[in-house]
């Protein structure tokens, strides 16, 4: 976590933090950088490289099958809008049940626009999927701000369920019965992305440049007001904080990452529909961010991985795959409650014996 | 610098705070006291926008809207309250930069496209924050996780936090609850230096007759949400509607 706390005794930089002037950014900086918070010490940029460069590696040797490559592809679409969700329900702390539907409306998007006469390149559908998704959530966030916890989750059904009937009534938008079949495959750059193992490395990309996008909240002051707002609202609020502008940001962008995945998949699969995106997904998804880890970015990536994974080691047994699910969540929760990044995370720092030595070290004799 | 002109607080029939008025100026350190559930609490909440009110409340002369904290922050009003308030799942400077008074670069296009702009404003914010850290003693706890931390440590964190953002009034409630007479006394040096270094008045609840006789200019006394009494401590202790206040209260409890 953590790397080193400041050391005490230290030269007091205090009085040198000039207030006014360009060049104070510049003076300021050896010092501030020796007080930056622990967020900032940790190395985001470099396991997001390490991450794509080692998927990038590994996923082509081990997925042979085109089944496996499939899956491999599943995952990393369902990382993205993980990470979203992880956005809004693990920074922001809101209940939001609406993440498939923000798929299924960027979903529908996409197809509709690939398959009108707009056409427009993969790239255009896309874009207005994630347009279209993050408007949706940027109205209902701003009409249900004040609602907390308990009021969001439901009013977050019922735009979920609303969008059902709408989807089922749309034809116009969501193809006959609701779903849109023929869409068109990947074309990026006048090449076609058709083979599984093509469309790997398209979706791969994405998932890159979202873990980059995560990465930079992490190492920002969003991050901190989400979490304030996330774990106490009213003290945040009293401190200054905006709470509610915090927490519809990650809920806007979490949700366009929902929209995003959903456009991605039309092109891949051919079709799009609401079965893809019903209930099991929305417990799924929540599922992916308890198993991997609620309190890290990485969280939803591992539990994605675990979430695609089961069902195919259990196939045969697949009417155990509920259980086995059920299962593999208890046990998570009760060995590893912060899933199993956050576990890991532990480990490392009782391995490192760092645990101890966070301790602040001048301050245990101050009053208390 | 703080005055607040009839402030009324209901809750349902109950009066809690009725029509309370009361200004603390620049550099004054005004004691708050009454038996339990007089009002004092609920006269902060009000003060600082947690709780509906009505009535009138200026800080340096400026309007300040009721039941907004947000509003409340930015017009320069610090609260720590009764008990600490951390954000455990942040580090201890992370919570004293929440109250940073500078809103620039804060939001989705600070972490994005303005990174530049923000990484210049949170170094400047990172040392405010060290430096009220280190004014509440807790320099050695700037990348502690609040977790971590006592609870004394956590009352120092949410003064700390309280005071990043120079504010132009402190409000305090019941700081010295749950510390021994030493940690009482090295907090009354504290609050002190606060007050001496910050320049910021205070406005502070609290039961224990001595910290307040050291610490206060003046104290104003509230009995059922209304003040009964105000003026410097040894006066008022001797006032006959407080001793029969407090002696009421006793006999009620007891
Ligand atoms: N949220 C609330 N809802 C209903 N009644 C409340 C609420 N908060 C406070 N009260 C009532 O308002 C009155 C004043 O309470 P308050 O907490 O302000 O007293 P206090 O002076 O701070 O007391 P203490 O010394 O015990 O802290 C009490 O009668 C209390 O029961
Ligand atoms: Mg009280």
């Amino acid at each position: 976590m953590n790397e080193a706390t400041t050391p005490v005794g230290e030269p007091a930089p205090m009085g040198a933090a000039p207030t006014t002037g360009l060049a104070g950014g510049e003076t300021t900086a050896p010092y501030a950088k020796r007080l930056r918070p622990g967020i900032y010490r940790r190395h985001h940029y470099l396991a997001v490289v390490v991450f794509v460069v080692a998927t990038a590696v590994l996923a082509p040797m081990f997925a042979e099958s085109r089944s496996t490559q499939f899956l491999v592809n599943l995952w990393l679409v369902y990382s993205i809008t993980g990470i979203g969700f992880y956005w809004v329900f693990g920074l922001a702390g809101r209940f939001a049940f609406c993440q498939t539907f923000m798929m299924a409306l960027g979903g529908y998007m996409g197809a509709w626009v690939a398959q009108s006469s707009l056409g427009g390149g993969f790239l255009v559908q896309v874009a207005l999927g994630v347009v279209l998704s993050a408007g949706v959530a940027t109205a209902v966030g701003l009409l249900v701000r004040r609602a907390q916890a308990f009021y969001f989750a439901i009013a977050t059904i019922a735009v979920a369920e609303m969008g059902r009937v709408f989807f089922s009534k749309a034809e116009w938008f969501t193809g006959m019965n609701g779903t849109r079949t023929g869409i068109p495959p990947i074309r990026l750059f006048g090449r076609d992305y058709i083979a599984e193992s093509e469309v790997f490395w398209i979706f791969l990309g994405g998932l890159a440049l979202v873990l980059l996008l995560a990465a930079v909240i992490e190492r920002s002051p969003l991050r901190r007001d989400a979490v304030a707002a996330r774990d106490n609202a009213l003290v945040a609020a009293v401190a200054g904080v905006p709470t509610g502008r915090a927490q519809l940001t990650l809920f806007v962008l979490g949700s366009a990452m929902g929209g995003l995945s959903g456009a991605l998949m039309g092109p891949w699969t051919g079709t799009t529909g609401d079965t893809s995106f019903g209930i099991e997904l929305a417990i799924g998804i929540f599922l992916m961010l308890l198993l991997g880890g609620i309190g890290s970015m990485w969280g939803p990536v591992v539990g994605a991985a675990f979430y695609v994974a089961v069902p195919d080691l259990l196939s045969g047994f697949d009417k155990y795959a509920t259980i086995v699910y059920g299962a593999l969540l208890l046990v998570t929760i009760i060995l590893m409650p912060e899933g199993i990044v956050g576990g890991l995370g532990r480990l490392r720092l009782r391995l490192e014996g760092r645990w101890r030595r966070m301790r602040p070290k001048g301050a245990v004799d101050a009053v208390g | 610098m703080l005055s607040a002109d009839g402030i009324e607080v209901h809750f349902g029939a109950v009066r809690a705070v009725d029509g309370v008025s009361l200004e603390v100026g620049d550099g004054e350190i005004v004691g708050l006291v009454g038996p339990n559930g007089s009002g004092k609490t609920t006269f902060l909440n009000a003060v600082c926008g947690v709780v509906p009110a009505r009535g009138r409340l200026e800080v340096a002369g400026h309007p300040v809207r009721l039941g907004a904290p947000r509003a409340a922050a930015r017009a320069g009003i610090g609260r720590v309250f009764q008990a600490p308030q951390t954000f455990e799942a942040l580090s201890c400077i992370e919570n004293v930069l929440l109250a940073s008074a500078d809103p620039r670069a804060r939001g989705l296009l600070g972490a994005t496209v303005l990174r530049p702009l923000m990484w210049s404003r949170e170094q400047r914010r990172w040392l405010e924050a060290h430096e009220a850290l280190a004014l509440v003693g807790l320099e050695g706890a700037t990348a502690t996780p609040a977790h971590m931390l006592t609870y004394g440590e956590r009352r120092l964190l949410d003064v700390a936090r309280a005071i990043v953002s120079a504010p132009r009034v402190l409000l305090l409630d019941e700081p010295s609850a749950g510390l021994n007479d030493s940690e009482t006394a090295a907090l009354g040096d504290l609050l002190t230096r606060v007050h001496e270094e910050r320049e910021v008045p205070i406005l502070v609840i609290e039961h224990k007759i001595d910290f307040l006789d050291r610490l206060c200019d003046r104290v104003v006394v509230l009995d059922v949400g209304r003040v009964i009494a105000s003026g410097p401590p040894d006066e008022v202790w001797r006032d006959e509607r407080v001793m029969s206040a407090y002696l009421g209260a006793t006999r009620a409890e007891g």
